[in-house]
Formats: structure tokens, C-alpha cells, sequence
């Protein structure tokens, strides 16, 4: 006979035999889980979600449910004994698995209570990462600059589209930027000028994505190196190497 | 005495997290007494129904919410998240509450599955927190709840947990159990 058990969501061994218990209308005792052991490991057989660690746990109770069935078919002279050795048997563990099932079920209640109250919307900053910091004075001049760095990116993506409009066809060059050549670019433009050096003088006027990386790593190497030195005053800012 | 609970509504109002006693009675350099007086006062004025707001106390701290009465309104115009836990969560959230100082292997002991994303969940909402380490090997994180688990559930304190008692515990009643005889020698047959 096949028992199917409906499962919200896949909850562990002691779930199935909760809800065996249930299914079946027993009390939770030695002699009634002894009578739906057969159910219990049936069930078992024919989960198809089972990796180790479950698989183990799945094992341990249904060792001690073979040992409860071996129980009540055999006459019991070392009870006792045995009961000592286990520490908490299944019996209270399902009954305690039993007490906060229904603990939870009355906690639904007050949550759905607790609920209706509302308290004041917190400030923004609450819902703000702990990592992250606005800086909030600025004047509008910072905000004049940072709107005509954003329209000048815009720009010069937009018209990085329409030199490649054959959207189709379009070839991938494979392109050889090495970090020594780079390197060796650095220092000679850093020799040629006298002034400090904003990150952005580095790079040539098409440069792509892969070359303002292999010139951050040129960069970060010398810096490394203590050839150069680099500062950036806040996150996002101009770089100055000197 | 006007002045007082007009000062005390206003620090109330203006905190985004409860606010004990202490905290009132140092800032506004009065009494304990008078202030848990006043509270007291200030309280009974908000249970007026011309206020659409009340003062609760979780944890001997206070704070202004809205009553449960306009929450429909609130949640029409706010359109405010109702964050409800899973019963998965639900259940380890009760482990902690009742057991609390508890480890995870004790919450997974008692569970019978790993317990570690729902505990991240939890400590993500705020509800519980790490409360040190227990004394025993590998000196393992012991878990318990917070005042913002008392505000989502609305207990004034810990004390307040509901109790399950031994006849709500029964999982068959007597008349199912009569019942149930003749169903289970049918299905013998």
C-alpha cells in the first residue's frame, strides 16, 4: 500500500514522521511509531531528494524505529537498560517536535497581530548598508560637475554606437595589450610632465574597457613597485599619479 | 505636569527605536517616578478614540503606533509590506524564543533538519541575535531573540509567550479515536 504524504516544503525525517503520526491518527508513543514504521521507511525508499547528510539522518530514526518494532515483538527483560543508553528517544523527541508545532501555530496569531500596528517609516538611512556612506554636502556646483561628467559619458557612448551601427556583422578583434608595454607608456608620460597626473591623462582617446584595465594594473604594479605614487580622494574621483 | 508629557510625547515621537524609561528620565532630568507617571498619563490620553495613534510598551521601552483599527487604511494608501514568516521559520523562531540561550545544533536536534539559512533569515529581519557562546567544546554561538521579535509578535515581554496546554496537545480527540477503530478494520479488510 502506498502512502503519499503531502510536504509543503521538504522538512527532514522527523517531519515525515510527524506527519505519518498525524496521518494516522496515533498518539505519539513507543507502540504506536512501532506501528508505522513500515510507513515511515517505505517513504523513505522512494524519496528521490537524498543526498548523504539527510540520508543519515533519515537513517538514524529509522534505525530507532526498527529498534521500537523489535521492542513490542520480542519480550522486554533489559528495558531499562536499553532506555538508559539513548539518552532522549524518539518518543520525546517527536513529542517536543510536537509542542512547538503548536507553540508556532499560536505565534501566527500574534504575528498577524502584531501586525496591524504600525510604527512611524524610519528614516532612509536605516534601509542604507551599514558600508555605504553618502556624502550629502555638496553645493551646486559639485552637482553642476557630476551632471556634466554623466552627460559627457552618455555622449561618448552614444556615439561609440553609431560608429559601429552593422550591428549584424560585426567583427571581434583580438587585441593585444600587454601589461609591460603599458607599464613601460607610464613612465615615459610620467617623465615627460612635470605636473601630478589624473588617472584619465593615461589613457589614449579610444581607449576600451580592456585598456583602462591593463593601465590600472600598470598603474597599481609601479605603485607597487614604489615608482609612483597614487591618491584619490574619495570613491569614484580622479586618481593623481605621481 | 502638562509640560512633562508634552516632552515626553515629543522624544517618543521624534526616536526611531523604543524608548525606555531610563532614557526619558535622564534626558529630561526627571524622576523615574514622575516619568513612569507621566508615561502612564500619556497613555491613557492616546486610548481616546479621537487619537488614531498609541503609545506600547515592548520590553519597558515605548513607542507610538498606529492602532490596529486603521491598519486596513494604512496598508491601502501605504501599500506597506506585511513581512509573515514561513512556518519553517515560525517553528525555529519558537525553538529560540522558549530555549533561548540556544545553540544551532541544539535548534537542529530539536528540528531534525539544518537550521543555518533560516537562522541567517532570521538575523537578517532583526529578529534574533548571537548572545554570545556557550561553554562547552568548540565554545559554539548561542542564539535568542530581540525586542523587534517582541514588536512583530506583540508581547510586551518574554513572559508573555503563549503556553500550550496539555489538552491542546492531544493529537487525537475521543471521538476520533472511537471512530477511528472501525475505519482502521475496515482498511485491514
Amino acid at each position: 500500500m502506498a502512502y503519499e504524504l503531502q510536504l509543503d516544503s521538504f522538512q527532514g525525517p522527523l517531519e515525515v514522521l510527524y506527519q505519518l503520526v498525524k496521518k494516522n491518527r496515533i498518539e505519539i508513543s513507543e507502540l504506536s511509531l512501532a506501528s508505522i514504521a513500515e510507513q515511515y521507511i517505505d517513504y523513505m525508499q522512494r524519496l528521490k531528494e537524498f543526498n548523504l547528510e539527510l540520508a543519515s539522518e533519515f537513517m538514524l530514526i529509522a534505525t530507532e524505529l526498527m529498534q521500537l518494532k523489535l521492542r513490542t515483538l520480542l519480550p522486554r527483560e533489559d528495558k531499562e537498560e536499553v532506555e538508559e543508553e539513548e539518552g532522549r528517544n524518539l518518543v520525546e523527541r517527536l513529542q517536543e517536535y510536537h509542542y512547538f508545532k503548536k507553540v508556532s501555530e499560536v505565534l501566527m496569531g500574534y504575528e498577524e497581530r502584531g501586525s496591524s500596528y504600525f510604527q512611524r517609516a524610519l528614516e532612509l538611512e536605516y534601509f542604507i548598508d551599514e558600508e555605504l556612506e553618502i556624502n550629502l554636502e555638496m553645493d551646486l556646483s559639485d552637482l553642476q560637475e557630476a551632471y556634466k561628467q554623466a552627460m559627457a559619458a552618455y555622449s561618448n557612448r552614444s556615439m561609440g554606437e553609431e560608429e559601429t551601427v552593422d550591428r549584424e556583422w560585426q567583427e571581434i578583434k583580438f587585441e593585444d595589450i600587454r601589461i609591460e608595454d603599458k607599464i613601460s607608456f607610464i613612465i615615459e608620460k610620467i617623465s615627460r610632465s612635470s605636473a601630478v597626473l589624473k588617472f584619465s591623462d593615461l589613457l589614449l582617446d579610444k581607449s576600451n574597457r580592456l585598456e583602462i584595465v591593463v593601465t590600472l594594473l600598470g598603474v597599481l604594479e609601479l605603485a607597487r613597485l614604489a615608482k609612483v605614487s597614487i591618491k584619490q580622494e574619495e570613491v569614484f574621483s580622479t586618481i593623481s599619479i605621481k | 505636569m502638562e509640560d512633562l508629557l508634552a516632552s515626553i510625547e515629543a522624544l517618543i515621537f521624534a526616536s526611531d527605536e523604543p524608548v525606555s524609561l531610563e532614557e526619558i528620565s535622564r534626558a529630561l532630568g526627571v524622576k523615574f517616578i514622575a516619568a513612569r507617571e507621566a508615561l502612564d498619563q500619556l497613555c491613557t490620553a492616546y486610548q481616546d478614540k479621537k487619537h488614531g495613534i498609541c503609545l506600547k510598551e515592548y520590553n519597558g521601552r515605548y513607542i507610538f503606533v498606529t492602532k490596529p483599527e486603521y491598519a486596513s487604511v494604512i496598508k491601502e494608501m501605504h501599500r506597506k509590506r506585511i513581512t509573515r514568516l514561513t512556518p519553517a521559520a515560525l517553528e525555529t523562531l519558537a525553538i529560540i524564543a522558549y530555549k533561548q540561550p540556544i545553540t544551532r545544533a541544539e535548534i537542529e536536534e530539536i528540528r531534525g533538519v539544518k537550521a543555518e539559512k533560516t537562522l541567517l533569515t532570521l538575523s537578517k529581519y532583526g529578529l534574533i541575535e548571537e548572545m554570545g557562546r556557550k561553554e562547552s567544546i568548540g565554545n559554539p554561538i548561542v542564539y535568542g531573540t530581540t525586542e523587534k521579535f517582541l514588536q512583530h509578535f506583540d508581547l510586551e515581554d518574554l513572559s508573555c509567550l503563549p503556553e500550550v496546554l496539555p489538552e491542546d496537545l492531544e493529537l487525537v480527540t475521543a471521538e476520533e479515536k472511537e471512530g477511528d477503530g472501525e475505519e482502521n478494520q475496515d482498511q485491514a479488510e
